[in-house]
């Protein structure tokens, strides 16, 4: 009978109170059921509305990845933008900076003889611009390689002394010009790093620069010490010196900016974002003490085998 | 006048004041020098006798570019073992010279005594 569709059912004969309480319980239970069932149909309005909004969220998420894409790819194709038009405006600085030194060099040789002395300090000081011009293309390439992580190391024997007396002597103009002594302190046996020449050259034009750039008087020290296991380029200045609460900052880039605005006082550009970048690039460190009023020192740590390091 | 032997020399440079440069550079200095001012130009000059010791390439260059050279160079047996050095306006020009098969090369901005030496090399 239950199988027909019946709720319940007795077995006649029945007494009357069977047939009131089982009544009773059908009544009951029905309510329960109403209950139940709307409850069942507030809950199911409920996930309707849900699964509408998650459809809704779902577009929007779609929506905001497609965007993202789109941004993605359009800061790419910005970034190689600019990789490219960096590397053909320092192709094309190339060529009349070429033809620059050529005939400066040209004239060095004074095949005539008939240069004076002052005529050859006027070539001299071209000659160091030149050289300055260079290394600032030169900085503002590897800073954009850094940038779009494109910096290569070739790792090769480097002489570290011998590099430090070729930048000191293209720098000993600079430093010359504003009576600024400019000494050297080589290990009298040095052994070869293996690094990166141009980094490692990139890395002492720009801390020597600086140091003559914001020294007014005094001295730049640059000095070569070398342990077993590491190498590190010291420039010391008796420059201005750096608060110690932007000691940390001035690694940053374009802080100079910030600082000659605010202060007139040690200020630098690219420089030592761009130091810090290739020191870490081959696996070293640099680090500055500082006190105001006697002066700065930049210590590069290098260590004796590339990259070893760090593991690359 | 410089105190080797004299050196006949193909410079191939699209940029007019670098070529000038380069070629007075080494003239002074008592070389030989003959020029162009892209590859199909360097071609023609190397169509008659006597062929040079040594030939200065830049890469970037309109009409036939260095690389295109090059490949005509080394097809042509009368040619193909004339040393080139390249003359490059590119920083990482160590990897690329690689690529090309070419191992000599001088990064621009060059140096009027680096030119020489590396000329001296091949008279």
């Amino acid at each position: 009978m239950l199988r027909d569709g019946a709720q319940d059912y007795v077995t006649k004969p029945f007494p009357m109170e069977e047939l009131k309480a089982r009544a009773k319980n059908l009544v009951t239970m029905k309510r329960t059921r109403d209950v139940l069932q709307r409850e069942l149909q507030t809950q199911l309005a409920d996930l309707t509305e849900l699964a509408g909004e998650l459809t809704q969220r779902k577009r929007e998420l779609q929506t905001a990845v497609g965007a993202l894409g789109v941004a993605r790819d359009q800061a790419e194709r910005a970034s190689q933008l600019k990789s490219n038009f960096l590397s053909l405006v320092s192709h094309e600085l190339r060529s009349p900076l070429t033809t620059l030194q050529l005939h400066l060099d040209r004239l060095h040789r004074d095949q005539d003889g008939t240069l004076t002395a002052k005529q050859q300090g006027m070539l001299d000081r071209m000659d160091a611009s030149t050289k300055r011009l260079l290394d600032l293309i030169e900085s503002l390439l590897e800073y954009s390689r850094i940038e779009s992580d494109r910096l290569t190391t070739a790792l090769e024997p480097v002489d570290l002394a011998a590099l430090v007396g070729d930048v000191v002597s293209e720098l000993r103009p600079g430093a010359e010009e504003k009576r600024l002594e400019l000494r050297t302190y080589l290990p009298p046996s040095p052994r070869a790093a293996i690094t990166d020449a141009r980094l490692a050259r990139l890395i002492l034009v720009n801390l020597i620069g600086n140091a003559i750039k914001f020294t007014s008087q005094g001295w730049i020290e640059v000095a070569l010490e070398q342990s077993a296991a590491a190498h590190r380029l010291q420039v010391t200045d008796t420059g201005p010196g750096i608060l110690k609460e932007r000691q940390a900052s001035i690694f940053e880039p374009f802080e100079q900016a910030q600082d000659i605005a605010h202060k007139h006082m040690s200020g630098f550009g690219l420089g030592l974002a761009l130091v810090r970048d290739m020191t870490s690039a081959l696996g070293g460190t640099v680090e500055v003490t500082s006190k105001v009023g006697e002066g700065s020192k930049f210590v590069v740590t290098l260590p004796e085998k590339g990259l070893a390091a760090k593991g690359a | 006048m410089g105190t080797h032997a004299p050196c006949r020399i193909l410079v191939v440079e699209d940029d007019c004041d670098v070529l000038d440069a380069i070629a007075e550079t080494l003239r002074e200095d008592g070389h030989e020098v003959t020029t162009a001012e892209n590859g199909a130009q360097a071609l023609a000059a190397l169509g008659s006798d006597p062929l040079p010791h040594v030939i200065l390439l830049d890469l970037m260059m309109p009409v036939m570019n260095g690389t295109e050279f090059l490949r005509a160079q080394r097809q042509d047996p009368r040619l193909a073992s004339i040393p080139v050095v390249i003359l490059s306006g590119d920083g990482a020009m160590p990897s690329k010279a690689q690529a090309l098969g070419i191992d000599d090369f001088l990064t621009k901005p060059i140096r009027g005594s680096a030119l020489l030496q590396r000329v001296a090399r091949y008279c």
